[in-house]
């Protein structure tokens, strides 16, 4: 068993991987510091922040830009543009990175012959396919240290959006006002880079998202209201734990 | 949070910063995993 725990990308990643896999988890961590020194937003000679001054061009970029970039007009049209790159008017893929980077990070470790792991990127987690089913709590929003639901499986992504750690920051695109219908939303599917960044657009689209969801194959969610009310998709259930 | 996290092996929530994880349920797991 390798457990490990990494600040990185302004949040905490936690790794429990049920291998003696020290080596591919710090090839992992590498990983995930390079992918922070190409996309933060914060550091001024990131990859990112000068492509979106038009210092550089896409093509002077490291490869994963354009990679991510397209990911994330995927993100925009699947979600009707709920998801956005420019949440605040200029370039910040972050919605998408993390959990791209999550998924990177856990493919990175099923090649390295350890597929039973759960890759934790500050409270969204890619499951590999190895292994028996892991337990899974979510956080209940307006309940600090309690849960609301609890998941099991693996092979599966499991993304949380909400207002709880760092307060209405989610906009939603159409008005520019944060969104405050919604407490939480988490959704669940399979790959997290898709899962994670349509989970923010959830938010942003407030109780609506629940028809959204059931229109999508292979995904699931479960929501707790400002008012404290939890609605969850027909599917979600085959995730919780009886 | 113990008795809790006992039972879970990890726990999906809003993104947290680095200052927020240290009194998360995820740092108990942590902790007690280490």
């Amino acid at each position: 068993v390798t457990r490990h725990v990494e600040h990185v990308m302004g949040t905490v990643f936690s790794f429990d991987v049920r291998h003696d896999a020290d080596d591919a988890v710090a090839r992992a961590v590498t990983l995930l510091h390079q992918v922070d020194t190409v996309f933060s937003p914060y550091q001024h000679d990131s990859a990112i922040s000068r492509l979106g001054r038009d210092e550089i061009d896409l093509s002077d970029c490291p490869p994963q830009v354009a990679e991510v970039l397209a990911l994330c007009r995927q993100a925009e049209k699947d979600t009707a543009g709920y998801f956005t790159t420019s949440p605040a008017g200029r370039l910040d893929p972050s919605a998408l990175v993390k959990g791209w980077a999550i998924e990177q990070a856990s493919l990175l470790l099923s090649g390295a012959g350890a597929p039973h792991h759960c890759v934790n990127g500050g409270g969204d987690i890619q499951l590999g396919p190895g292994g028996g089913p892991w337990r899974i709590g979510i956080a209940h929003p307006l309940r600090p240290g309690q849960t609301c639901a609890v998941i099991t499986g693996h092979d599966l992504a499991i993304a949380t959006s909400g207002t709880a750690e760092r307060g209405p920051h989610i906009l939603d695109p159409h008005t520019g006002a944060p969104a405050t219908t919604l407490a939480s939303i988490t959704l669940v599917g399979h790959r997290l880079t898709t899962v994670d960044a349509w989970a923010t657009a959830a938010f942003a689209m407030g109780d609506a998202a629940r028809d959204w969801i059931e229109e999508v194959d292979d995904l699931e969610g479960l929501a707790v209201t400002a008012r404290g009310e939890i609605w969850q998709t027909k599917g979600f259930a085959s995730f919780t734990a009886s | 949070l113990a008795a809790q996290s006992a039972q879970i092996d990890s726990v999906s929530g809003a993104t947290y910063t680095s200052e927020g994880y240290v009194t998360s349920l995820q740092s108990a797991i942590d902790r007690a995993g280490l």
